[in-house]
C-alpha cells in the first residue's frame, strides 16, 4: 500500500497524457439533439476491439460495456452522432434527405467533437465514439472533416477509447484507409439488399460504385491495415418491400464475401416530413426474427440449407423463434443428451454453445437421467424438452409439431 | 471461468468463507462448469455475480473531475471489488488520481510510470478532502521553490482548482453542469419509444445501481424537454 501523499505528489508531477481538462465553453445543445437524433436508427455496439497488446492495462480500454440504457432498452455505449445533417442525397426513409421537409442545418466542427467526446468519455458516460453523417457538400470534404476529428482525439488527446466511423457512400479510396488506420470499426450502409431494392429507396446512390465498391476497399485495405473491430453494415427492413429471404441472402455474401463482422437491421419507421411517411412500418419483431436467423448462422454456424427452413414460402419469417422451426424440419426423432455431438445438441432450441459444452462436460462424471439435471447446466427444460429424450423419456407436446 | 478468476471473484463474496474456498481450490474447470453439485453450483453462482458487479460498477459509476489531476465517484458495492473498478479506471486514466467510495469508505488508485498504486481510505469526503489538503501544500511549495514560472510549467494549474468544498463532494454528479445538461439531451435523443416493451429499462439497469451511481438523465427518462436547457 503507498501513502496518499505520496500518489498525491506522483499525480500533480506527472506528465499529463491521457484526456485534457474540459472546457467551459457552451454547446448550442439544439445542435446536439438534432445531430444525436439523427443516428438514432443507426445500430453499433462498442464491441470488445483492442488495439494494443492486451495486458492489464489494455483491458482497460476494450470496449464492450454499457453505460447506460434508454427506455426501450437500447444500450447506450457511445456517443452516437450525425457530423452534419445537411444531404443532398434523397433517401425516402432519411430525415435529413434533400426531399424531406425543411429543417435547420447543423454541422459540427472537428474541435467540438473530440471535446464532447472526451467530455462524454471522461465522466464514464461512453465508451467511444459513433461518428457518421450526411453528405454534406461534398463526400470527400466532408469525410475530411469527420476523419479530423477522430485524428485530434487520437493525436492531440492521446484518446485510446472506442471509435466507428461511417464511411460516406462515393468516399475516396484514400479517406477510407486514413478512417481505418484510427478507428476501430468502419461501416457502409447497405440499406437495402439488392441495387433493385437501393433504387427504390434511394434513386441518387449506386449501389454497386457508391456503397459495394467502398466495401470492398475495406476489406483489400484490412489486409494491410488494423482494424481490430472489423467492417460492420446495416440494412433498413421494410421500407422497399423486400423479403426477409433477400435481406438473409445479402447476409451471406456480407458475411462470406466481404468478410464482415456484423450486419446490423433496422424496422422501417415511417417519420414525418419524408418521402415514405406514408408507407406501413415494418413490425419490430420482423427485425429480431432476422438477428435470431443472423446468430444461428454466424454463432451457431447452421448451414444456409438449415435455415432457410424457417422461411416462409413468400420468403417470409414468421413471428417464432427460427430455431424452433429448423428443429421442428430437422430433427426428427427427440435426442439423448448423453450420445448426442455438440452439432446435434446445439441444434436443441434452449440450447446455446455455452451449455452444450457444459452437458459434454458433465457428461464425463456419468450418464444424464433427469431434466432437472439439464435445467441444473442451462437447459431452458420448456423449449428443449420437447426435443430430447432423458432417462428413456421425451417431453414430447403438440408444441414439437408445431399445432 | 477460469480457475484463478474463479477464485479471486470467489474471495471477494461478501458470503465467503474458509471452506468454501477450500473446495473451490479442489476444482476443476471442467468441474466447475459441468457439475451439478448444489455446493459447486453454488461456488459459480457467487462467483458470477462478483463478476457481474464488477461489470456493472465499470458501466454504471459516473465520475467527476476535482481539478485536473483526480476524478472521483460514488459506488457501494456488495462485495469486495473497490480496488478492482478503482484500478480499471486508474489504468483507462494514466497520471489521474481515481477515488471511488461512499459515507464509509473509499478506494484510490494511480497508474503512473506503468506501475499501479491504491490505497484504501475511510470514506469518500474524507479521502479528498486529504488529497485536497496535500495538492495545495504542493501547489504553495511550489510556488515557493519555482515562483512565478510554476504555474506556467504545470500548465497553468491553479491551486483553487483543487480545492475540495463540501458543496461538490455532496453534489449529485455534478446536476446542472455544462457536461450533465449535455449528456441528458443527447440520452433523450437516442431514445425510441416504439420499441418500448420487452427488456425495458428497468430490467436492465437496477434501481441500486442507478441510486449508486446517481444516473439523474435516465431517472427522468422522458421528463426533460430540450427546452428546459436553452
Amino acid at each position: 500500500m503507498t501513502t496518499l501523499e505520496k500518489m498525491a505528489r506522483l499525480a500533480a508531477g506527472g506528465s499529463f497524457d491521457s484526456v485534457g481538462p474540459a472546457s467551459g465553453r457552451a454547446l448550442d445543445l439544439a445542435k446536439v439533439e438534432a445531430l444525436g437524433r439523427g443516428t438514432k436508427y443507426d445500430l453499433c455496439t462498442s464491441s470488445a476491439a483492442r488495439r494494443e497488446r492486451e495486458d492489464d492495462a489494455a483491458s482497460a480500454l476494450r470496449g464492450g460495456l454499457c453505460h447506460s440504457f434508454t427506455g426501450s432498452g437500447r444500450c447506450v455505449s457511445l456517443f452516437k452522432t450525425l457530423y452534419t445533417n445537411a444531404c443532398p442525397q434523397d433517401c425516402g426513409y432519411c430525415p435529413n434527405a434533400s426531399t424531406s421537409a425543411k429543417k435547420r442545418i447543423f454541422s459540427y466542427s472537428p474541435e467540438e467533437i473530440a471535446r464532447i467526446t472526451l467530455d462524454l468519455y471522461q465522466e464514464n458516460r461512453i465508451e467511444g465514439l459513433f461518428l457518421s453523417s450526411g453528405i454534406g457538400r461534398d463526400e470527400n470534404e466532408t469525410m475530411e472533416e469527420m476523419i479530423e476529428a477522430v485524428r485530434l482525439l487520437r493525436t492531440a488527446h492521446h484518446f485510446r477509447g472506442y471509435v466507428h466511423l461511417k464511411i460516406l457512400p462515393g468516399s475516396s479510396k484514400e479517406h477510407v484507409r486514413q478512417a481505418m488506420e484510427l478507428s476501430d470499426r468502419v461501416s457502409v450502409n447497405l440499406e437495402g439488399p439488392s441495387a433493385a431494392r437501393m433504387a427504390e429507396l434511394c434513386p441518387s446512390k449506386e449501389y454497386e460504385n457508391d456503397i459495394l465498391a467502398r466495401q470492398r476497399y475495406i476489406r483489400d485495405l484490412s489486409r494491410d491495415v488494423a482494424l481490430p473491430a472489423g467492417q460492420t453494415t446495416q440494412m433498413v427492413v421494410g421500407a422497399a418491400g423486400e423479403t426477409d429471404r433477400e435481406i438473409f441472402d445479402r447476409m451471406l455474401i456480407e458475411y462470406d464475401v466481404m468478410n464482415l463482422k456484423r450486419v446490423y437491421f433496422s424496422a422501417f419507421t415511417p417519420l414525418a416530413g419524408t418521402a415514405f411517411a406514408d408507407r406501413e412500418r415494418a413490425p419490430a419483431w420482423r427485425e429480431h426474427r432476422l438477428y435470431q436467423v443472423d446468430w444461428l448462422y454466424r454463432v451457431y454456424k447452421l448451414e444456409r440449407e438449415e435455415i432457410t427452413a424457417a422461411f416462409d414460402d413468400l420468403g417470409y419469417l414468421p413471428d417464432g423463434d427460427p430455431k424452433v422451426a429448423i428443429a421442428r424440419a430437422s430433427l426428427e426423432e427427440p435426442i439423448d443428451p448423453n450420445g448426442a455431438s455438440f452439432a446435434e445438441l446445439i441444434r436443441v432450441p434452449g440450447i446455446g454453445p455455452k451449455t452444450a459444452r457444459r452437458i459434454l462436460l458433465r457428461r464425463k462424471n456419468g450418464r444424464i437421467e433427469r431434466m432437472r439435471d439439464l435445467a441444473k447446466l442451462g437447459v431452458a427444460p420448456r423449449r428443449a424438452g420437447p426435443f430430447l429424450q432423458v432417462g428413456g423419456k421425451s417431453a414430447t407436446t403438440l408444441d414439437r409439431w408445431g399445432f | 471461468m477460469r480457475t484463478e478468476e474463479l477464485l479471486r471473484r470467489l474471495a471477494a463474496h461478501r458470503d465467503s468463507n474458509a471452506r468454501l474456498m477450500a473446495r473451490a481450490r479442489t476444482l476443476s474447470l471442467e468441474e466447475v462448469e459441468g457439475s451439478t453439485d448444489p455446493e459447486v453450483l453454488r461456488i459459480r453462482r457467487m462467483a458470477l455475480a462478483v463478476r457481474g458487479e464488477v461489470c456493472r460498477m465499470r458501466g454504471f459509476i459516473r465520475l467527476a473531475p476535482l481539478g485536473d489531476r483526480v476524478l472521483w465517484g460514488r459506488i457501494s458495492p456488495h462485495h469486495d471489488v473497490g480496488f478492482e473498478i478503482s484500478d480499471f479506471f486508474a489504468r483507462r486514466f494514466p497520471g489521474k488520481l481515481i477515488v471511488l467510495g461512499d459515507g464509509r469508505r473509499s478506494w484510490t488508485s494511480l497508474y503512473s510510470d506503468g506501475a499501479l498504486l491504491h490505497q484504501e481510505g475511510c470514506g469518500l469526503a474524507a479521502t479528498l478532502a486529504e488529497i485536497s489538503g496535500i495538492m495545495d501544500l504542493l501547489a504553495q511549495g511550489g510556488e515557493e521553490e519555482e515562483g512565478r514560472q510554476v504555474s506556467e510549467e504545470k500548465g497553468g494549474k491553479d491551486k483553487d482548482e483543487t480545492k475540495v468544498e463540501p458543496q461538490h463532494i455532496g453534489a449529485e454528479e455534478g446536476a446542472g453542469t455544462a457536461a450533465a445538461d449535455l449528456w441528458t439531451v443527447y440520452y433523450q435523443s437516442q431514445d425510441e419509444p416504439r420499441k418500448a416493451g420487452g427488456r425495458r429499462y428497468g430490467g436492465r439497469i437496477s434501481r441500486r445501481a442507478l441510486r449508486s451511481a446517481g444516473l439523474d438523465a435516465e431517472k427522468g427518462s422522458g421528463s426533460a424537454k430540450l427546452q428546459d436547457f436553452i
